[in-house]
């Protein structure tokens, strides 16, 4: 996939056992992004752990054929790192892991990379005041943990009767087997939502057979084509200030269709007309038209963008199966439907363990409490951030931190300055643990719910979207606001909602004015 | 269609003129109402179709379509303006509510002498685009304007998107785009005669009376309104402070949302910056 590969790949040998100030858990755009502005803070003594061999997080793991992100480059990357030669409007996910690649390196973060360590366990000593990691390649202690974990991380696979021995390969768009040649197969691909729509053309061109098992359609908008000639990347380069306005425009546009998920009808309206217009100029069947057309609101699930899917399900070897899979028997599919089909592949697109992170089960508070167990009805942090029983622990990405509207390397830029401000304060001021308070935590996440409840995502009892914990009901994923608001609201720390400890008990921290001038924002 | 689901519409008679009011009537987080008022050729849904129903997230929001007077022929004035929106304000909130209060463009001009009217009354003052004294540029263009609304609704159209929408905004259209913002440029007397008064604006002296803690919103790259009048403003408002935005006049074309942001985050915090202060643009 890179060129660079090799460079980022820690091959020193293994130290057994480590002690950092900081622990970063993951290295994608938030552990890297993270580690960059302690170090531009003059901290060093901080570890990045990834379980892989490779930074880049969900870059780094989804290398299926047609792999790309729908959020348009300029914003999908660092305010603090801005690249010139991005490609074009939209780029290919090679070309974002080549980004985070140059950018660990870029930022002196190889050092500080433990590659091949998966946390197994971490739990916090109340008597030692650190956290302990335990990894394969070792056990690491530090005084703080900050999760950088995503949302995107573990594949989800559907507990699908028979499917255990199905006779040809399954795979899951998130761990691609590239030794496996679809060409002249039969393939199933069970999923139509954000990387289904990117994997359906591709397999579409090469497979003899296609069958797509779609349970609820997608709506799908036009992609923008834009590439950025050698002279436009020129200019980005000799006029950075050309490449901001690019960003800033892509930010405010897609703020702008944040009325959608408020379910502001003009705007749901239009959004609705753009993408049956999309639908209406690539499907002529009227039938095959109506069974891609959804029958729930605009953005309740991601709204997708693709230029090539519709055309793709209109080919003579594509299929659409309008039901989930059912079961499989032997080497048949069966939807719930009832209809079979002989396939050689079953390609998953059916997304990750998004509400209930497997992150989760492994992390344990003072008491041996795991965080999987406090999530028990939903995950929640005050601030979206910190949570209240775990100290001296940050979560960036975590909950209500996803946006359906515009980019997560924006909410993780706003985290990374509110935990930033955090560790200076503790710094100043001698702090050896910090934790939220319940009823601070409490009081923001029923503000959260309150305002979550008339968004598309849940009014009209929602449309069973992965951005909604199936056990409460709970909108946990989703920040269920402009991205603007989350900066101003969780972009600086002030210590309200904190208890802290210099020496003795823990008592409320006081509260100051945040620093409104740090560089990132 | 409704602005939002819980807007309520309906007409107040001022002046024999039939003036509609918009109203959102679900209370939110900001403890006063917001009320808006539109600019020269716009209405509520066209120039706050994101501004209404967002700030209708956060408070109460009322929104008044100005309309023509009942004697066709009569000069319009800043006053006659002015009545319309107190008079639908006071029907809609009582004549002794206090609330906050945003202006765009013409819209502007009659926010800000509704304020000097009304003094402690209104407690936040946004004016976006707005100005005090038509100057010989904006007359210039004014002059143009008349010249081919009187000869051809096509050149006009094109000269209003020429000069409404910033060169990059308008770049970005693709041809069916442009068309269809072409087609939708259409100008009637009613506009004709708001812009007969946007060539005589003189409030200088009244806005100096304005004492309403004021948020004055300048557009980087507006030809109608262009950002010297905005500074104009800051020197004439005693409580006023400054942002920028990058757009050119037509912002709800634009960067809705950016003007979301500055509108919701100043009336969360008023007091945040200093009278006088410029506040920079933020970045994604």
């Amino acid at each position: 996939m890179t060129t660079t590969t090799t460079t980022t790949t820690d091959v020193r040998p293994a130290p057994r056992d480590e002690s950092a100030e900081i622990l970063i858990i993951g290295s994608g755009f938030a552990g890297l992004g993270m580690g960059a502005q302690l170090w531009r803070r003059g901290r060093e003594d901080f570890l990045i752990l990834d379980r892989a061999q490779q930074v880049g997080g969900t870059w780094r793991d989804n290398t299926y054929p047609g792999a790309a992100c729908d959020v348009p480059s300029h914003l999908y990357s660092f305010s603090f790192a801005p690249n010139p030669q991005w490609s074009g409007f939209y780029t290919p996910g090679p070309e974002i892991q080549d980004y985070l690649v140059r950018f660990s390196e870029d930022e002196g973060l190889t050092p500080h990379l433990r590659l091949g360590a998966d946390m197994l366990e971490a739990h916090w000593d109340p008597e030692t005041e650190r956290w302990t990691v335990r990894t394969p390649r070792g056990t690491y202690t530090a005084r703080w943990l900050i999760m950088g974990t995503g949302h995107l991380a573990d594949p989800r696979l559907p507990d699908v009767p028979g499917l255990d021995a199905f006779e040809g390969e399954v795979i899951h768009s998130a761990r691609w087997d590239h030794t496996v040649d679809l060409k002249g197969k039969r393939v199933a691909v069970v999923g139509t939502g954000a990387s289904a729509i990117q994997i359906i053309p591709e397999l579409a061109a090469t497979a003899a057979e296609l069958v797509v098992f779609q349970r609820t359609p997608a709506w799908v908008t036009p992609r923008v084509v834009k590439p950025y000639s050698a002279a436009v990347r020129r200019m980005f380069e000799r006029a950075p200030h050309t490449m901001q306005r690019e960003r800033d425009d892509i930010f405010w546009f897609a703020e702008s269709s944040y009325a959608q998920r408020r379910g502001v009808p003009a705007a749901l309206d239009q959004v609705r007309a753009q993408a049956l217009g999309h639908l209406a100029a690539a499907v002529s069947d009227p039938e095959l038209r109506e069974r891609l057309t959804p029958r729930y609101l605009p953005g309740c699930k991601r709204v997708l963008v693709s230029n090539d899917y519709y055309p793709a399900m209109a080919r003579d070897n594509v299929t659409l199966e309008d039901s989930a899979l059912d079961r499989v028997e032997g080497s048949r599919l069966f939807g719930v439907s009832g209809h079979g089909y002989e396939v050689d592949v079953v390609v998953l697109c059916t997304g990750f363990e998004a509400a209930q992170p497997p992150f989760a089960e492994r992390v344990h508070d003072g008491e041996g409490r795991s965080l999987a167990d406090h999530w028990s009805s939903g995950m929640a942090a005050f601030d979206s951030t910190a949570v209240a029983g775990f100290p001296n622990l940050f979560a960036i990405n975590g909950p209500n931190t996803s946006l359906g509207h515009n980019s997560i390397v924006y909410i993780i830029e706003s985290q990374i300055a509110y935990i930033s401000e955090a560790l200076d304060r503790v710094e100043h001021e001698g702090i050896r643990t910090m934790v939220p308070e319940t009823l601070a935590q409490e009081e923001y996440v029923d503000r959260l719910q309150e305002r979550a409840a008339t968004s598309v995502w849940l009014v009209d009892g929602g449309c069973h979207s992965w951005y909604v914990d199936p056990r409460s009901g709970k909108l946990t994923l989703i920040w269920p606001d402009y991205a603007y608001d989350f900066r101003a609201r969780n972009g600086h720390f002030t210590g309200e909602g904190f208890l802290s400890s210099a020496s003795g008990e823990p008592e409320p921290m006081p509260v100051r004015e945040p620093e409104r001038s740090v560089a990132l924002i | 269609m409704p602005l939002t689901a819980s807007t309520v519409t309906r007409t107040v008679s001022v002046d024999g003129a039939s003036v509609t009011c918009h109203d959102s009537v679900t209370p939110g987080e900001l403890d006063r109402p917001l009320v808006l008022v539109h600019g020269t050729g716009g209405t509520t849904a066209s120039h706050f179709g994101h501004l209404f129903p967002m700030m209708a997230t956060r408070t109460r929001v009322i929104a008044v379509d100005w309309a023509p007077t009942a004697d066709p022929a009569a000069d319009l004035t800043v006053d006659l303006l002015v009545g319309q929106v107190r008079a639908a304000v006071d029907e809609l909130l009582g004549s002794d509510a206090a609330f906050d209060l945003l202006g765009y463009s013409l819209g502007a001009v009659v926010a800000g002498q509704l304020a000097a009217d009304l003094g402690r009354r209104v407690e936040n003052l946004v004016l976006v685009a707005g100005w005090a004294t038509t100057d010989v540029h904006q007359r210039l263009r004014n002059e143009v304007w008349r010249h081919l609304y009187d000869t051809s609704p096509d050149a006009l159209a094109r000269y209003t998107a020429f000069c409404g929408l910033s060169p990059l905004a308008l770049r970005s259209l693709t041809p069916a785009m442009l068309d269809g913002a072409l087609a939708s440029l259409t100008a009637d007397e009613f506009t004709a005669r708001q812009m007969d008064l946007n060539a005589r604006v003189d409030v200088a002296d009244r806005l100096s009376a304005v004492t309403a803690r004021t948020l004055i919103v300048s557009c980087a790259e507006d030809v109608m309104v262009p950002p010297h009048h905005q500074y104009e403003l800051l020197g004439i408002i005693d409580d006023a402070r400054l942002t920028t935005m990058t757009s050119g006049h037509a912002f709800f074309l634009e960067r809705p949302a950016e003007l979301m942001q500055i509108v919701d985050l100043h009336l969360r915090e008023p007091d945040r910056h200093p009278a006088g202060a410029i506040i920079p643009e933020t970045h994604a």
